[in-house]
């Protein structure tokens, strides 16, 4: 048993490492220091200070002194290279204090995460999208970028919610496009003339709301899955003509003019994005 | 998971729609039937005469003769149509317009226009949709065009994809055969329910 925790705690190794937020409690603590390293200058700093002047004299009418942190490397106080502190030795008190140790460095926090950053993405109905990301919080990823899906150009814009960092993590967002002036004549080829003006000037839109799953680091490269649901409506701006006898001629020669007719309809969404932040 | 599809549904039915749907709305669907013969009024048949009916008299000496039209919604719309969650057919305007070629000239002769859906079976009425009274002070016109009451919802008049839209025409005069192009202009909005369709919800 204690074999298979151990082989277990090495698998789980790697992907640990990758996490980008340490967990709560998890950081590294302050460099421990010793009470016999620093008890001799922190405690009687007059000691250092006042020399033999201060030799006998009750500690209440010392000088106060900046007391010393009690995390401050041990290095410099309890160098075994410092020369020991004598009473009625001026000039080497005066060293001693010069060799005082710096303050210690804050606690190590996590380095902030990166602002920007890019992304392209492939999905339906997204198409190829090119994503500026920006991050004003760690949680919240905003992004905008033009859109590309072959039989033309929009633009699009979204909001991530990650409120969880880690190796693998869960996203919620929404994100809204629009395709301009489509002519989808030039992917749909319509054998029917008169309706082709109907379809030279089609506008996309859509509002997409997506959970997702982002792989790899938050402060760098990472792959997202989304799927969600999304609201699309194409509006083809124009007229177009036909034969409302379609598969049985004759039936009453009725010709059918459409105008500007509208597609509405809720479908599922699925988006593949890579994502970098610098 | 399960919250959010269930908030998804319950927005999606605030908004009276299906979960996952397809609407197609066209704003202006125009179907122009052509070539229609009107019978005369000097050898009509027996169903070419107009129902009697108070809400639309004849008066004495007048001939009300009546003409149904039945407009093809296309083969392919009726599919979408049978299988809509919901349908919306309304008239905007009706014309009739003499064709070139005719032995009436004009419609100086037509008094009263009466434009009616037919009811799918004996058990719907009709409704009338709209009404044309020539204006004597106008030079007798080659078309008659009646805007009708796009109020009216048509879609349980629509049967197998067809709608059944008559005319009655009351003229003053006798008048012989003729040929004119019907002209309907409808509104059309169609949701279907395609996640219910597919089994998905």
């Amino acid at each position: 048993m204690p074999t298979r925790l151990l082989l277990l705690a090495f698998a789980l190794a790697p992907a640990l490492a990758l996490a980008d937020d340490p967990p709560p409690g998890d950081a590294a603590p302050p460099p421990e220091v010793s009470e016999s390293a620093t008890r001799p200058a922190a405690a009687h700093p007059e000691r250092s200070a006042g020399g033999a002047e201060s030799m006998g004299a009750p500690v209440a009418d010392a000088p106060p002194a900046a007391p010393l942190p009690e995390s401050g490397p041990p290095a410099a106080a309890a160098s075994p290279a410092a020369p020991p502190v004598e009473a009625g030795a001026p000039a080497a008190a005066a060293v001693t204090a010069e060799q005082l140790p710096p303050p210690p460095p804050p606690p190590p926090q996590a380095a902030p995460y990166p602002r920007f950053g890019f992304a392209l993405g492939a999905g339906v109905p997204q198409a190829a999208t090119l994503d500026l990301l920006y991050r004003p919080f760690p949680w919240l990823r905003l992004s905008a970028g033009p859109s590309w899906d072959y039989v033309g150009w929009g633009l699009h814009g979204g909001v991530v919610l990650s409120p969880i960092r880690w190796a693998i993590s869960p996203t919620i967002g929404v994100e809204a496009g629009r395709f301009f002036e489509l002519d989808v004549n030039k992917f749909a080829k319509v054998e029917e003339v008169e309706l082709q003006p109907l379809l030279r000037r089609v506008q996309v839109q859509y509002v997409a709301a997506t959970l997702g799953l982002e792989f790899g680091s938050q402060r760098g490269f990472a792959f997202a899955l989304r799927a969600g649901l999304t609201y699309l409506q194409v509006d083809a701006h124009g007229t177009g003509q036909f034969n409302s006898g379609g598969d049985t001629p004759g039936a009453n020669d009725a010709v059918i003019t459409v105008t500007d007719p509208t597609f509405r309809g809720t479908a599922p969404t699925v988006q593949l994005v890579f994502q970098y932040f610098l | 998971m399960r919250t959010l599809a269930l908030a998804a549904l319950l927005l999606a039915t605030a908004c009276g729609k299906p979960l996952l749907y397809a609407e197609v709305e066209i704003p202006s669907a125009v179907i122009q039937v052509p070539q229609q013969t009107f019978p005369s009024t000097l050898s009509p048949i027996p169903t070419d005469f107009c129902t009697a009916d108070p809400a639309f008299p004849t008066d004495p000496g007048n001939t009300c003769l009546q003409k149904s039209i039945e407009y093809d919604l296309g083969a392919d719309f009726r599919d979408l149509v049978e299988d809509a969650a919901s349908f919306e057919l309304r008239l905007t305007e009706l014309s009739i317009a003499l064709s070139a070629t005719n032995l009436l000239d004009d419609f100086g002769s037509v008094k009263r226009v009466r434009i009616v859906a037919e009811g799918r079976d004996a058990t719907q009425p009709s409704i009338e949709l709209a009404r044309y009274v020539r204006n004597d002070a106008l030079p007798p016109a080659r078309s008659i065009t009646v805007g009708t009451r796009s109020s009216v919802n048509l879609g349980t008049y629509v049967l197998g994809g067809f709608i059944k839209i008559r005319s009655e025409l009351e003229f003053e005069q006798d008048i012989p055969e003729f040929t004119a192009d019907v002209t309907g202009d409808f509104y059309l909005k169609v949701t279907v329910d395609w996640g219910k369709q597919l089994g998905v919800l």
